[in-house]
């Protein structure tokens, strides 16, 4: 019965979102910056203008992260492409790198058909559009960004039933940061080639399988939809808050400054956390002291409990590949990147904690990627990947000066055993070619850049459960994670110093070089009862016992010997 | 030698009820301070660890309500009056005396069962270690519920610390507490005593009177 229920809800749900997609948005002109039809000044499409004439344009470019505060909106980014079904990011990216911005939102559109590339240029196509710059009815119609729109720019989104393969281009930063993918799709349905696949019956990300998008976590700040905000804002004493905005004054409107956690802005604290919604005392009855763990952790500890995905672990910025690249290697997958003979083993994101907007700290599971990189000046200004390329390369080879100071084995090459600064007669090297740049002081330094884990949230029954898990001597929350496999120039790295957790822990080599964090859950006031112990209370206590059963023995041992002497003197 | 009743059912019964619980608690306490020494279970661990300490502390509470109504508190009162004396010749007795078969220094009876040393240890116990050990447990278990109590007085590193250097003290005292049972008249008869409520004492002995007017 629970089941049939189950499938009826999904079944609602699925509907509503397909609703949801079905846009009541009416037609609309499209125009230049001078409020022309496009069509007839075969000139490129404002959203300013095309968009102004229902909305505030100038509001939301003035309340907005994903463009400039306060001035027209970053030509990179436009309405079309988060608020049309299927906007054509790869056309727009084309144009923004091509140094042609001013078409970026024309070619946004190229997907529905209103304009093409060609060689004299984006061209408007006259069957889709009226002379008046007004759509055709079937023209699509902008709708409410879904997670697939965020996830052009953001991070990996999956929608559908496709094979899920893995992507680490730079449309897909936060993937590539950390692992994290926001999909509905099981982990077994995917394409990766995952150790222990056939168990893995979960799905990517169970807010994504429940039918959640991202804007419902990171809403707009003033949508009635959500009342979060107006909640936190209201006074003391209201129990409720009814000056909400209409979905009239809304639309008119809309804050395009969007809730979020941790981006230490006015917005920190807005977004919707784990307990915005769930009510974990009514689903953790089984947990043991919940409040304490609350209080101590946050959910992603238990419910990010592995990542399914490689994730940066080491960037290597002291020198450059032949296309001018630092070196990156990933965490998580044997192989190359990309490839998909490569075993994705995925890794266990390590516990920090981490400083909460309430000023708590909580343990939080994190991805570390270390980075070395070249920093000049008094002002410690980091060197350029353009006076980097212009110190290492000649052309499509290393300069003649970089071969004679990594060539370890003479053989005119540098491989890629030998392209790592591991001696200092090497740094000196790079230093002296750095300098010939007219660089000044140029040296070496590393960061430790924590990535916080919150998408690929595992469902109850795949979190960590086992008490044993964190309250043992093999506890997860002090779980080492691999730094680096090497390091660059022989320089320790540090704390970013925007970093907002505790790195309390302590920092070791592997057999192979490699440097290992270690944390030390104790270090920064964490008792784990069963994985914590004070070295010098446990050997006093045991002296204590000890010495007791000596006591005991020898004086009974003597009483024993007394007794058998009155017995046979 | 003649039967003296020592230990009434009420006395015999929280007795027990106490060196179950303490047994109980250095066991579990033990489990989760070293996981992988137990196949009890942390969780495990934890809920009977937790159900033991408030079944001490009640049964202590119900011992210190006995106690002070009947009186018997008394007994637990180390009597300045030539404590010193009394307590270095219970000490040269285990030291020297208990070899040599002498009588014990102190005659122990019904309203005078402890001697000297055994007063000033469990002064100690009950009126510092136990306490301690109590409210560092009730804190411990209390952390949801006042965080900031507990933050106040140095977290659960502290408090933990605490709690398992007691509890190592604990252990120490049960140790030496049973062998000293073995120190009457027979090795056993103190245990008997404690069983069975009756002791055998001697008729006449000297150093008896004192303790037994101090009453």
């Amino acid at each position: 019965m629970k089941r049939l229920v189950s499938v009826i809800g999904s079944l609602l749900l699925l509907s509503h979102a397909a609703a949801a997609e079905k846009s009541m948005h009416p037609a609309f002109k499209l125009l230049d910056a001078q409020g022309q039809s496009v069509v007839t000044a075969a000139t490129p499409v404002s959203t300013m203008r095309t968009c102004g004439g229902c909305h505030d344009t100038q509001y939301i470019a003035e309340h907005t992260d994903h463009g400039g505060h306060g001035q027209q909106p970053k030509p990179e980014m436009n309405c079309f492409l988060c608020h049309l079904p299927n906007p054509d990011n790869a056309a727009r990216l084309g144009e923004v790198q091509a140094g042609r911005s001013q078409w970026a939102a024309t070619a946004t559109l190229a997907t529905t058909g209103a304009v093409k590339k060609t060689a004299a240029g984006w061209t408007w196509n006259q069957a889709a559009i009226g002379p008046d710059g007004l759509i055709r009815p079937d023209f699509p119609r902008p709708v409410p960004p879904s997670s697939t729109h965020c996830g052009l720019c953001h991070g990996q989104v999956h929608k559908g039933s496709a094979p899920l393969v893995l992507q680490h281009d730079r449309g897909n930063r936060i993937t590539d940061a950390t692992g994290q993918v926001f999909a509905a799709q099981r982990l077994n349905d995917s394409g990766v080639n995952l150790t222990d696949k056939d168990n893995l019956a979960r799905p990517w990300d169970v807010h994504a399988e429940r039918l959640l998008e991202c804007r419902d976590c990171h809403y707009s700040l003033n949508n009635p939809a959500h009342t979060a905000g107006a909640e936190q804002t209201k006074p003391a004493h209201l129990r409720f808050e009814s000056r909400k905005l209409t979905p009239a004054e809304y639309l008119l409107r809309p804050d395009h400054s969007f809730a979020n956690g941790h981006a230490e802005t006015k917005r920190d604290g807005t977004m919707r956390r784990c307990e915005s919604c769930h009510d974990a005392a009514v689903s953790h009855s089984w947990l043991p002291f919940p409040q304490r763990h609350f209080q101590a952790m946050n959910c992603e500890s238990c419910h990010v409990p592995q990542v399914y995905a490689p994730a940066r672990q080491q960037v290597d910025a002291t020198v450059v590949d032949l296309a001018g690249n630092p070196l990156v290697s990933y965490r998580g997958i044997s192989g190359p990147l990309g490839a998909s003979t490569s075993l994705v083993r995925g890794y266990s994101p390590v516990l920090l904690p981490r400083q909460e907007t309430d000023g708590t700290l909580k343990l939080t599971p994190h991805n570390l990627i270390t980075s070395w990189y070249w920093v000049a000046g008094d002002a410690s200004q980091r060197v350029s990947d353009a006076a980097l390329k212009q110190a290492f390369l000649e052309g499509s080879t290393y300069h003649a000066d970089i071969v004679a100071a990594l060539d370890s084995n003479r053989d005119g090459q540098i491989d890629a055993s030998e392209l790592r600064l591991d001696s200092s007669q090497k740094v000196d090297a790079i230093r002296r070619r750095l300098e010939a740049t007219g660089l000044k002081n140029p040296r070496i330094v590393a960061t430790i850049q924590p990535q916080s884990l919150h998408h690929g949230v595992a469902a109850g029954r795949w979190a960590t459960r086992q008490c044993a898990a964190c309250h043992s001597r093999s506890s997860r929350t002090s779980t080492p994670m691999e730094l680096a496999r090497y390091l660059p120039g022989n320089v320790m790295p540090t704390l970013a110093s925007n970093a907002n957790v505790q790195l309390s822990g302590a920092f070791s080599h592997g057999a192979s070089g490699e440097l290992i964090y270690t944390p030390r859950p104790l270090n920064s006031g964490r008792y784990v009862i069963g994985h914590d112990r004070w070295l010098l209370i446990d050997l006093v206590g045991l002296l204590a016992v000890a010495m007791t059963i000596a006591g005991v023995a020898v004086h009974g041992g003597m009483r024993i010997r007394a007794a058998r002497k009155r017995s046979n003197p | 030698m003649k039967q003296v009743y020592f230990y009434k059912l009420y006395e015999r019964l929280w007795h027990w009820i106490q060196a179950l619980a303490i047994l109980g608690l250095l066991s579990t306490g033990l489990t989760i301070h070293f996981p992988s020494l137990c196949q009890l279970g942390f969780v495990h661990a934890v809920t009977i660890h937790n159900l033991l300490g408030f079944i001490l502390v009640g049964n202590a509470f119900l011992a210190l309500f006995y106690h002070l109504t009947t009186g018997q508190i008394r007994q637990y009162l180390p009597q300045p009056r030539d404590f010193t004396t009394q307590a270095v010749q219970q000490a040269t007795y285990y030291l020297r005396g208990i070899f040599r078969n002498e009588p014990h220094p102190f005659q122990r009876s019904p309203l005078a069962r402890l001697n000297p040393l055994q007063q000033i240890t469990y002064l100690a116990i009950l009126n510092l270690l136990l306490p301690l050990q109590v409210l560092t447990g009730l804190a411990l278990w209390g952390a949801q519920r006042w965080p900031g109590v507990i933050d106040a007085l140095g977290g659960l590193p502290i408090l933990a610390a605490l709690h398992t250097l007691i509890a190592w003290l604990f252990a120490a005292f049960l140790i030496g507490h049973i062998y000293l049972t073995t120190t009457g008249p027979t090795p056993l008869s103190n245990l008997r005593a404690m069983i069975v409520g009756w002791d055998r004492i001697e008729e006449n002995h000297g150093n008896t009177e004192p303790q037994v007017q101090r009453l």
